[in-house]
C-alpha cells in the first residue's frame, strides 16, 4: 500500500469520525476532534506533512500542527401567502461559508471563518483559544458571546431553516472580546464568562449601535452527565449579559419571517440586561429544547419633557423537538446510518417548534398603550410561529430540509399587510457541508 | 376553535372602546372652527423630549418625525408627532413644523384633523401676509385653508409667533367639495403637492412620466405610475400642442378654464410673485385631480410671498406660463380674468356696512377704510405685542412695523391701480 493511498484511507476513516462532531465549532470554543487512533498508531510511518482528505479536509505537520478547510453552502427557496415582499429573493444563495480551524500544538486553538455573501462584513469567527487548562481556557478574538442556546448552535446544524426568533433577534450574537471558559465537577458544570466590545451583532443589525461595553455569562449543567446513557444529554443552563446603552433610537427590534420589521425601535438609555434560562436533552433518536430570553433596556430621561420611563422589555421564548425516524442518534449530530447512494436513503427527521417574541414596555400608571418610540406604555407587538420540518441527511455533506409555517402578528396595524394578522410560509434548503 | 372567538371578540371589544377615546380625545363641543377662530390668538402648547427638540432645530432640513404631546384649551393629544417642514422657510431657530395627529395612531385626529401645519413666518417681515391672503381667497369663493395665529410654547417656553394651518389633505377636500357623485365624499382622488424643482412653466417635456415628478402625489401614492401622472402627462400636452381651434374643448376636459382665470386673476391682484405665475416658475399650489374624472383644480398654498407691490403688473407671468398664455388668449377667459381683478379690487376695497358716515368740514365723506386694510389693521393688533416679543423672528422690529406700514399702503392704493391697469388693457382693445 503507497503513502498516498494509506492517506486517503486514513482521510476516509477520518471523515467518518469527524462527521460525528459539531459542525460549528468555535462559538464555545469546542474541542478540535481528536487524531483518529489509526493514524496515531500508524504515526511513525506517516511523512510529517500531510493532507487528510476527510470531513473536513485535513493539513497536518507532525502533530504539532493543524489547519481543517471548511466549505459550508446553503441556498433557499421561500414563498409566503398571502404574498409578501421578501427581504431577499424567493430563490436565494444564502450563505457561503469557507474557514479553516485547527490548532498549535496542544495548546493552543485557532478559527478564521468568513461569510462570502456578506461583502460588508464577512468576518465570523476569528479568535484563538489557549486550552492548557480545561478548567479555565482562554479565548479572545471575535466569535460568539455566550448567550442563547439556540444562537450559540451553529446555523448549518440548527433543526430548523430558520433560528428562533429570540435566538436570531435577542441573543447577541458575535462580538469581540475575551472570555474565560471550562468544566469542572467531572465535565457536569460548564461555565463561559467574558467581556465584549459591545452587545453582539444582532444587537447592531439595524442603525442602532446596540449597547457598549458588555460582559456576558452562562452556566450549563448536566446534573445527570455520570449517569445512565440516556440521561447524559440532559442539559440546563442560565445566562446573562449587563452593557451600558447609549441614547438614541437603540432598543432591540423584530423582523418576522418575511423580513418585515415589527415593531420599531424606541429611545433608550441606561442600563440593557439580558436574562436567559435554558434547557436541551436528546435522547436517542429524540431530542426536546426550550429556552425563555429577557432584555430589559432602561429608559432614562428619555419621556416627553425628559421623564424617566419604565424599561423597554424584549422577550420570548420556544419549544422545538425532533424525531430522528430512521433511528439515528441525535446528541452530537445526526450521521446517516446508510447514507444515499451507499445502499440507503440518509436519515429522516421530523421537527416542530412553537414561538412567540414580544415587545412592550412595563405599564407605568394608567397610561395608555402608544406605539411611538418615547410612550411611556409601549404598545405592544407580539410574532408567534408554529413551524413544521423535515430533515433529510443525504450523506455526511449534503441534507434538504422543508420547513412550513404559520406566524400570527399581534398588532394588525403593524403587520406586512395592514389588517392582516396570519401569514402562511414555505421554505426549502439545500445544504452542503465539506 | 372556542379559544379563537373570544380572543377576536376582546379584540373587537378593546378597538371599539378605544377608537372613540383616541378619536374624541377633547372635550365636547370645541371644534375645528374654534381652533382656527380668528378673533384671538391661540395658545398652543408642545411637550418633547428636550433632545428631539434639539435633534429637530440641529437637522431642520430632514424630515424626521419626534412624538410630541399637543395640548390646547384642556385638549391633550399625546400620541402624536412633529418634523421640522417647508423649502425655503426652513430655519433652525424657529423651525417650520408639520403636527400630525395620526403619527403612531392611524385613527387619531385632533378635532377631526390628522394634521396641521405650523407656520414658522419668517418670510414674511409683517407675518400677517400668509393669512390675510388665505382669507382673501375664501372671500373671493375659492377654497383655501383656514388659518389662525399662534403663540407656541415647547416645554412650556414660549417659541414665537407662528400660524396654524390648515393641512390639505383627504379632511381638507371633503370639508372643500362635500359630497361626490357617488353619495360619498369628494376626497378619494388624486391630489399632489406641487415640489418646486427648478423653473417650470407647463412646458411638455415628453411622455418620460419622471419628468412631472413635480406633482408630487399626497393621495393614492402607491398607485401605478401611470394613473398618478398619465393624466398629467396627458393634460399638458394637451395644453402645448393642441391647435387653437381645438384649445377650449380639448383643455377644458381637464381643467375648468373660467376657475383657471379667477385662481390667477386673485393671485395676481394679491401681488403674489412666488405663486402659479411666479417670477420663478410655478410653485406654491395644491392640485386635485377628482375622483373617477380627468378634471382637476387647484388649491391655494402658501401666501408668504403676496403683496409684493402696489404697482405689481396684472399680467405678470401671464406671457411666460404656456397654459396662462394660451388661455388668456381667448377673449373670453381674458374677460373672466380681468373682472376677477375688477372683483378682487372691489372686494379689497369694500367699506364696512356699519361704519358710520363721516364728513370732513368741507362736506367731504371720509374715506373710510375697505375690507383689506381693516383686515390687516386687525390682524396687526392681535399679534402686534405677540410679534414685537418673539424672540427669534427673522426679522427687526423695525422692520415688522414698516412692513405693516407698507402693507396698510398696498391695501389703500392697491384696488386703484389694478382698476386702472384694466380699464387701460379694455380700452386698447
Amino acid at each position: 500500500m503507497g503513502s498516498v493511498e494509506k492517506i486517503l484511507l486514513i482521510g476516509l476513516l477520518a471523515a467518518r469520525t469527524a462527521a460525528q462532531t459539531p459542525a460549528e465549532p468555535g462559538a464555545v470554543a469546542a474541542p478540535s476532534p481528536p487524531v483518529p487512533a489509526v493514524a496515531q498508531q500508524e504515526s511513525p510511518k506517516l511523512p510529517p506533512v500531510r493532507f487528510l482528505f476527510r470531513k473536513p479536509p485535513s493539513l497536518r505537520i507532525g502533530d504539532e500542527f493543524r489547519m481543517d478547510f471548511r466549505v459550508r453552502l446553503q441556498s433557499d427557496i421561500r414563498d409566503f401567502r398571502p404574498d409578501l415582499p421578501i427581504d431577499g429573493d424567493t430563490f436565494v444563495f444564502r450563505r457561503a461559508r469557507v474557514g479553516i480551524q485547527g490548532r498549535v500544538y496542544d495548546d493552543l486553538e485557532y478559527e478564521v471563518d468568513a461569510e462570502l455573501r456578506d461583502t460588508d462584513a464577512p468576518w465570523r469567527n476569528v479568535f484563538l483559544n489557549y486550552r492548557r487548562f480545561r478548567v479555565a481556557e482562554v479565548q479572545g478574538g471575535r466569535f460568539k458571546m455566550p448567550f442563547g442556546r439556540d444562537q450559540l448552535s451553529g446555523i448549518f446544524n440548527i433543526n430548523f431553516l430558520e433560528r428562533s426568533l429570540i435566538g436570531s433577534y435577542l441573543a447577541p450574537g458575535r462580538d469581540e472580546g475575551a472570555m474565560v471558559h471550562g468544566q469542572f465537577a467531572d465535565g457536569i458544570v460548564a461555565y463561559e464568562t467574558g467581556v465584549f466590545r459591545s452587545d453582539g451583532d444582532n444587537s447592531h443589525l439595524e442603525e442602532s449601535p446596540g449597547a457598549g461595553r458588555t460582559w456576558a455569562g452562562r452556566v450549563v449543567v448536566a446534573p445527570l452527565a455520570r449517569k445512565r446513557r440516556r440521561w447524559r444529554s440532559l442539559e440546563v443552563g442560565a445566562a446573562a449579559t449587563s452593557g451600558t446603552l447609549p441614547e438614541g433610537l437603540n432598543s432591540l427590534t423584530g423582523r418576522t419571517l418575511s423580513g418585515y420589521r415589527f415593531v420599531e425601535p424606541v429611545y433608550v438609555r441606561g442600563r440593557r440586561v439580558r436574562l436567559g434560562l435554558e434547557g436541551g436533552w436528546a435522547p436517542g433518536p429524540f431530542s426536546v429544547q426550550a429556552e425563555y430570553t429577557r432584555v430589559n433596556d432602561q429608559r432614562n430621561g428619555q419621556g416627553l419633557g425628559d421623564v424617566d420611563l419604565t424599561d423597554a422589555v424584549s422577550q420570548g421564548w420556544y419549544l422545538s423537538g425532533t424525531w430522528a425516524l430512521t433511528g439515528e442518534r441525535k446528541a452530537g449530530g445526526i450521521e446517516p446510518r446508510r447514507p444515499l447512494f451507499q445502499g440507503g436513503i440518509g436519515a429522516v427527521e421530523l421537527g416542530a417548534r412553537i414561538e412567540a417574541m414580544r415587545f412592550g414596555s412595563g405599564v407605568e400608571g394608567d397610561e395608555p398603550p402608544f406605539a411611538n418610540p418615547r410612550a411611556a406604555n409601549l404598545l405592544e407587538n407580539r410574532d408567534r410561529i408554529l413551524t413544521l420540518g423535515v430533515n433529510w441527511y443525504l450523506n455526511l455533506f449534503g441534507r434538504v430540509s422543508f420547513n412550513a409555517t404559520r406566524e400570527d402578528i399581534k398588532d394588525p396595524a403593524r403587520s406586512p399587510v395592514l389588517d392582516r394578522t396570519r401569514f402562511w410560509g414555505a421554505a426549502l434548503r439545500l445544504q452542503f457541508v465539506l | 376553535m372556542w379559544c379563537k372567538v373570544p380572543a377576536r371578540v376582546l379584540v373587537a371589544v378593546c378597538v371599539f372602546v378605544a377608537l372613540p377615546c383616541l378619536v374624541v380625545a377633547q372635550p365636547p363641543g370645541l371644534t375645528q372652527d374654534d381652533f382656527f377662530d380668528d378673533t384671538t390668538v391661540q395658545d398652543l402648547k408642545l411637550t418633547l423630549n428636550s433632545k428631539d427638540w434639539a435633534a429637530l432645530q440641529a437637522t431642520f432640513r430632514e424630515n424626521t418625525y419626534y412624538p410630541a404631546q399637543l395640548t390646547w384649551r384642556g385638549v391633550t393629544i399625546q400620541n402624536a408627532g412633529i418634523r421640522s417642514r417647508g423649502n425655503g422657510s426652513r430655519r433652525e431657530t424657529k423651525p417650520g413644523l408639520r403636527f400630525d395627529a395620526d403619527r403612531y395612531s392611524a385613527q387619531q385626529t385632533f378635532l377631526g384633523m390628522k394634521s396641521f401645519v405650523l407656520d414658522n413666518l419668517v418670510q414674511d417681515a409683517s407675518m400677517i401676509k400668509e393669512r390675510v391672503a388665505m382669507l382673501f381667497f375664501r372671500r373671493m369663493g375659492q377654497p383655501a385653508p383656514r388659518e389662525t395665529h399662534v403663540r407656541l410654547y415647547v416645554n412650556d417656553k414660549f417659541i414665537g409667533l407662528y400660524a396654524a394651518v390648515e393641512s390639505i389633505d383627504k379632511t381638507y377636500l371633503g370639508r372643500t367639495f362635500g359630497a361626490d357623485g357617488h353619495g360619498g365624499t369628494e376626497n378619494d382622488g388624486y391630489l399632489f403637492e406641487y415640489d418646486y424643482l427648478g423653473e417650470y412653466y407647463f412646458e411638455h417635456r415628453g411622455e418620460d412620466l419622471t419628468q412631472y415628478a413635480m406633482f408630487k402625489p399626497e393621495t393614492r401614492e402607491k398607485d401605478a405610475a401611470a394613473k398618478i401622472w398619465g393624466p398629467i402627462e396627458s393634460m399638458i400636452q394637451a395644453i402645448n400642442e393642441t391647435p387653437d381651434n381645438q384649445f377650449l374643448s380639448t383643455v377644458s376636459t381637464y381643467l375648468d378654464l373660467n376657475l383657471f382665470a379667477r385662481y390667477v386673476g386673485i393671485e395676481n391682484f394679491l401681488a403674489e410673485w412666488d405663486g402659479l405665475l411666479g417670477a420663478a416658475g410655478m410653485n406654491n399650489f395644491y392640485f386635485y385631480r377628482f375622483e373617477d374624472r380627468t378634471q382637476s383644480q387647484w388649491l391655494a398654498w402658501d401666501k408668504d410671498n403676496t403683496f409684493r407691490a402696489t404697482d405689481y403688473p396684472i399680467l405678470q407671468g401671464v406671457g411666460q406660463n404656456v397654459l396662462a398664455r394660451r388661455a388668456l388668449g381667448f377673449p373670453s377667459l381674458m374677460n373672466a380674468y380681468l373682472d376677477t381683478l375688477l372683483e378682487s379690487a372691489a372686494s379689497a376695497n369694500e367699506p364696512d356696512p356699519e361704519a358710520v358716515e363721516e364728513f370732513l368740514p368741507n362736506g367731504k365723506r371720509v374715506a373710510k377704510p375697505g375690507w383689506l386694510e381693516r383686515e390687516i389693521l386687525r390682524e396687526y393688533a392681535q399679534i402686534r405685542a405677540i410679534a414685537l416679543a418673539d424672540p427669534v423672528k427673522a426679522y427687526t422690529n423695525e422692520e415688522f412695523e414698516d412692513e405693516i406700514q407698507r402693507l396698510l399702503a398696498f391695501a389703500r392704493e392697491r384696488s386703484a391701480f389694478v382698476r386702472t391697469e384694466v380699464e387701460k388693457l379694455r380700452g386698447k382693445k
